[in-house]
């Protein structure tokens, strides 16, 4: 069974119909009166109370009640209109009100049998009024179903809009499956959201902020037995598109399930061409039953899913390949110059430790950790013997240290991923009172990131051995830094860095505490 | 609901000149047992929010004769001054300066067009029961449509 009639509720509103009943009893001189299934009088107008009351028969309310209450059964039950003698002289005619077909109410009119000859007409007429209200009341019903199906579009519409502005931005896949198992939950009219790929070890399930269910989806064991039966279904020979389940007969293994009655709704996810797992949504409320319109939305939210989980993958091979690159120049400097061994590393970590305390984005920290272990990679073109050289340079083999920045800096060019870095790289040695190299920059011209490893880079230089000296103390290291604060270094750079040092030792990453 | 005075307690306004909008607005709300009224452009708007005194103003930005940021302003100019309101604002794209704008406003909230009924719907529920729970106003629990 695919297409199931979503129950709705309806009010009608039969207050509208006020005036004209009135109307209608003045002009017909009758007493008319609609009502409801339950039989309950729901509106009621008398023409001429003397006249035509029921009521104020001698045989009393009561009797009168019980007639009309019998009248009332009959056509609810056949559908058809009627005549029945209430009493001697007091005749009632009931047409039923519909809407889709079925009895929604009963127009009654009560009218004095000697006018009953003429009666027909009546009775007639009364039939004539029934049909139009039906026909209100058919048109009122489906400019409901409209508008509710339109409110229903609008929050698919608002869904795939929303995935689209978020999934852009979401870049990794744990997030994104997360992301999407929420608003499906929300959105999809459901008690609870499945996602699962057992070969990625994604295994999410959303319920939102619903309360108590039937199912706990802390039940790792049921939630892994649900997921293993649907998936089974769709890998298995049939390969099917989607697999509904709106009653017990459905899926007589998958109810088996649940202790309650559910409605399940689940279709296939395809990564890379093949079934590797499934996305579903379960309601525990038997009166919501999944429609063909549920199964298409969810499908492109499944492929929408696919395609940010592939996104998300292709985005973290890019960047495994872009650190393993980085890895390899930085060893490979290494190589070459073991003083500066863990160097380029434990500048890039004294570096974050001060982005940290400069309010920058993700995106600006990343490219600053970039330039922090890569700021010495042009030493790679620096000859190995200047390099290693203990005690002083001559002026000849110092030209060549000062090359290095720009020799990074023309190295990496090629990588454009790291674009944003290069400066870092440059002006690393430029000084904040414009004393330094390549450039001669002064002061704020200086890129911020070269200004940041310059102190991360100075602070680490006197901290560690050198060819051509011994490390500093601590304390010396501070002073020295104080010393050279607002002359070789960005001022607000210091004082952050300084505050740091203040509040706890910084540990390097060789494990020792500076 | 009968015999409390419900005041503008549940009066919700929803200002459009999108018919469809309204109505889908207007069932859903009604459905959860707001009164709702509706207007189909600024001046029609603030008409309404003047002779009504609603609790919330649900409202497009562009429309004709007045749009969505002028009403509001004319209406925090004549609200009364015990009467705080809600005002949603509903938009298709939201730019920068419509932004800086609405975070100087007090009640004001973004939803972007096409928006969905089910988030309109719950914002105005939290509005009104973050009202039941402050002292100000006193609102009995039976006034809170389920």
């Amino acid at each position: 069974m695919l297409l199931v009639e979503q129950k709705r509720t309806f009010h009608i509103d039969f207050q509208q119909f006020e005036k004209l009943l009135h109307h209608i009893s003045i002009l017909a001189n009758v007493s008319v009166r609609i009502m409801s299934l339950k039989g309950k009088n729901f509106l009621s107008a008398d023409g001429n109370p003397d006249k035509v009351s029921c009521n104020k028969q001698t045989t009393g309310p009561e009797r009168c009640r019980a007639e009309s209450f019998n009248l009332f059964r009959y056509i609810e039950k056949s559908g058809k209109a009627a005549l029945k003698t209430c009493h001697e002289n007091l005749v009632m005619a009931g047409i039923p009100l519909k809407c889709n077909q079925e009895t929604v109410a009963v127009l009654c009119g009560c009218m004095k049998s000697e006018e009953s000859n003429s009666g027909r007409e009546t009775v007639e007429f009364l039939e004539e009024i029934a049909n139009r209200i039906s026909s209100e009341i058919q048109s009122q019903f489906e400019a409901d179903n409209i508008t509710q199906e339109l409110s229903d579009k609008y929050e698919e519409l608002n869904l795939i809009y929303d995935l689209g502005r978020n999934l852009g931005r979401i870049i990794s896949t744990e997030e994104a499956v997360q992301f999407i198992a929420e608003r499906t939950h929300e959105s999809l009219n459901s008690d609870m959201s499945i996602i699962s790929i057992p070969e990625m070890d994604i295994n999410v399930a959303n319920c939102g902020r619903t309360g108590a269910l039937p199912l706990n989806i802390n039940d790792r064991q049921m939630m892994r037995k649900i997921g293993e039966i649907v998936l089974e279904k769709f890998i298995s020979d049939t390969q099917p598109s989607h697999i509904i389940v709106n009653d017990d007969c459905d899926d007589m293994q998958l109810s088996y399930l649940f202790d309650v009655p559910v409605a399940m709704l689940a279709v296939p996810v395809r990564l890379k061409g093949s079934v590797n797992g499934f996305m579903g949504i379960i309601n525990f409320n038997p009166k919501k039953a999944y429609q063909t319109g549920d199964m298409s939305l969810l499908t492109s939210l499944a492929a929408q899913m696919s395609m940010s989980i592939t996104n998300a993958e292709l985005y973290r091979n890019l960047r495994n390949l872009l650190l393993g690159v980085i890895k390899t120049l930085v060893f490979s400097i290494e190589a070459k110059d073991s003083y500066t061994k863990g160097h380029s590393e434990r500048v890039s970590h004294l570096t974050m430790m001060i982005a940290g305390n400069m309010g920058l984005s993700p995106a600006e920290k990343d490219a600053l950790q970039w330039a922090a272990i890569l700021h010495d990679i042009g030493k790679i073109g620096v000859p190995e013997g200047i390099l290693t050289k203990p005690g002083k340079l001559t002026d000849a083999e110092f030209m060549h240290i000062k090359e290095h920045p720009e020799k990074g800096y023309r190295i990496l060019t090629p990588i454009v991923q790291l674009n944003n870095s290069l400066d870092g790289i440059r002006y690393h040695h430029e000084r904040f009172d414009g004393s330094g190299y390549p450039s001669g920059l002064k002061g704020k011209d200086i890129p911020l990131y070269a200004r940041v490893i310059a102190v991360a880079d100075t602070f680490d230089a006197m901290t560690s051995n050198r060819a051509y000296r011994s490390k500093l103390t601590h304390k010396d290291t501070i002073a020295e830094i104080i010393r050279v604060r607002g002359k070789q270094l960005d001022p607000e750079v210091v004082d952050v860095f300084i505050k740091i040092l203040e509040e706890g030792p910084v540990l390097k990453s060789d494990g020792s505490d500076v | 609901m009968k015999g409390i005075d419900t005041g503008n307690m549940l009066k919700v306004l929803i200002v459009d000149d999108e018919p469809y909008v309204l109505r889908v607005l207007k069932m859903k709300l009604e459905n959860a047992g707001y009164e709702v009224i509706t207007a189909v452009n600024g001046v029609d708007g603030l008409e309404k929010f003047v002779g009504e005194r609603p609790a919330v103003v649900i409202s497009d930005v562009r429309m004709p004769l007045m749009d969505g940021q002028e009403m509001y302003q004319m209406m925090q100019e004549r609200k009364d001054e015990n009467n705080p309101f809600l005002f949603i604002m509903m938009t298709s794209t939201i730019d920068k300066a419509l932004k800086i704008w609405a975070e100087q406003m007090e009640n004001l909230f973004f939803t972007e067009k096409p928006v969905s009924p089910r988030n309109v719907l719950n914002l105005v529920n939290e509005y009104f029961s973050t009202l039941r729970n402050s002292n100000s106003i006193a609102c009995p629990d039976a006034l809170i449509p389920k």
